[in-house]
């Protein structure tokens, strides 16, 4: 008695135990694997238990599987609860990734509009947005804002972002970063500056970044810069935290209140709650 | 009315019979449909007659399985440690055993079974998992992408980066890595 011997039930069975990386690669050993990986009873498991709440809102196309669901939803994030927030899928591993858009910050001066703007993607303003629940296919996607608003820094010299997350909404037993997604363009105030960023859950955790890639100051060495990320705009990390999966919630926040400097030309998209480490996660 | 008997009449693939305790045998949702609606199992002369995928050695196996967890007043730890211990055992019986359990319908051994399954075969590559289980390679006569239907944009898009090879398994494999790399 072989493997072969296994129904395509229980070789789907096996596969759901395993990780979307795994069954794809894995559809290649027969055709009973083959059909066993493509099937829907597999890709329900590596979707999150809760998907279909999440994206209640949302008016996708049909898709014409799970498999077809979840690759969706790992390319391309959909807006959820009104705009403040967007949901993804981490693609090697189907763990939840949310993005709390600028208008569900709590931006100091945000509202008062000599200080900060509210505005489209500075970068893609021709461009058309859907403002809920559909995956889209931007036209270049190498570069795309996910929701309708973000937020446009005039001038400060109190800078104070802070954004809070329910922890129970994230997949649990994950060490998860959270990371602050803006934009400089013709920015003032930045350079050679210590920005303060922190992550509090169950203890405080805070340091300094540099949120100006050009900085060259000693005052500034050493102190972490931020990436590009594949849409086009800038991330820095935050903080990390370890979601167990109980009730609780996480505190976020950058600041730059010290300097006391005039600042303008910052974009803020939101802040992303993302899984950090896939591969030790996906178990 | 009589008592509950006891013991209940099993036929294995061997065409061999045996009497085993009916209170453990009934555990089996197949032998518990079998004894409940159709009254068989009584005696010798209307044995059970179990699925083909149930040798004498699995049907064991199995009743080892539900004996242990049939005890009531057993700690979780203790539970997860028999189970642990329950399936260190080689690929093919593993595979034989998941195979007997899911004909008799007995769900939890088989998540158990399918986990350590899952343990062998996560992370090799197709290859591997054809030696493992000597399967036969029947898909290279299917030479087309159009087999696997991953996310067409990507698809696209990566055709077109490896452009060079002439569709076919290859390009499937690569494909489905720099999908997820």
């Amino acid at each position: 008695m072989e493997f072969q011997g296994l129904p395509e039930g229980c070789i789907a069975l096996i596969l759901s135990r395993t990780t979307p990386v795994d069954a794809c690669r894995l559809s290649l050993v027969s055709k009973l694997f083959n059909s066993a990986a493509d099937s829907d009873a597999v890709w329900e498991r590596f979707l999150p238990s809760d998907y279909r709440s999440i994206i209640s809102e949302c008016s996708l196309p049909n898709y014409p599987s799970k498999k077809a669901l979840y690759l969706a939803l790992a390319d391309h994030p959909v807006i959820i609860d009104e705009g403040k927030k967007s949901f993804q899928l981490e693609k090697k591993s189907g763990k939840k990734c949310y993005m709390l858009a600028a208008r569900a910050l709590f931006i100091v001066w945000g509202d008062t509009e000599q200080y900060w703007n509210w505005t489209t993607d500075p970068d893609s303003r021709s461009k058309q947005f859907q403002n809920s629940g559909h995956i889209w296919a931007p036209a270049n996607p190498k570069k795309f804002t996910v929701f309708p608003e973000v937020a446009e820094l005039r001038d400060v010299c109190w800078l104070e972002i802070r954004g809070v997350f329910n922890t129970l909404t994230l997949s649990p037993d994950t060490q998860y970063a959270a990371y602050f997604v803006f934009k400089m363009i013709d920015a003032r105030g930045f350079r050679n500056r210590r920005v303060e960023v922190s992550v509090d859950f169950n203890g405080d955790g805070t340091k300094n970044v540099c949120l100006d890639g050009s900085s060259n100051s000693a005052r500034v060495a050493g102190l972490q810069r931020p990436s590009l990320r594949s849409d086009g705009w800038l991330e820095i990390e935050m903080g990390e935290f370890f979601n167990v999966g109980l009730e609780d919630e996480v505190q976020m926040s950058v600041k730059e209140v010290k300097g006391g400097n005039w600042k303008s030309g910052l974009f803020v998209e939101g802040i992303e709650v993302r899984p950090k480490w896939h591969w030790h996660n996906a178990a | 009315m009589k008592m509950m008997k006891p013991y209940v009449w099993l036929q294995t693939s061997d065409d061999s019979i045996q009497q085993v305790e009916q209170e453990i045998a009934m555990f089996c949702p197949l032998i518990c449909q079998e004894i409940i609606q159709k009254g068989m199992g009584s005696s010798k002369n209307c044995a059970i007659c179990l699925p083909q995928q149930v040798s004498p050695a699995m049907l064991s196996l199995i009743l080892d399985y539900c004996r242990f967890h049939q005890v009531p007043g057993r700690s979780n730890k203790e539970r997860k440690s028999y189970d642990e211990k329950f399936v260190r055992i080689d690929t093919e019986r593993l595979c034989e055993l998941t195979s007997a359990a899911d004909s008799l319908q007995l769900k939890p051994l088989v998540d158990l079974t399918s986990r350590a399954l899952a343990r062998i075969i996560e992370g090799k590559t197709p290859e591997e998992i054809r030696d493992i289980f000597h399967l036969p390679d029947d898909l290279t006569e299917n030479v087309e992408v159009e087999e696997e239907h991953v996310d067409d944009r990507s698809v696209d898009d990566l055709l077109s980066f490896i452009n060079g090879n002439d569709g076919g398994k290859l390009n499937i494999l690569t494909i489905l890595i720099f999908v997820f790399t």
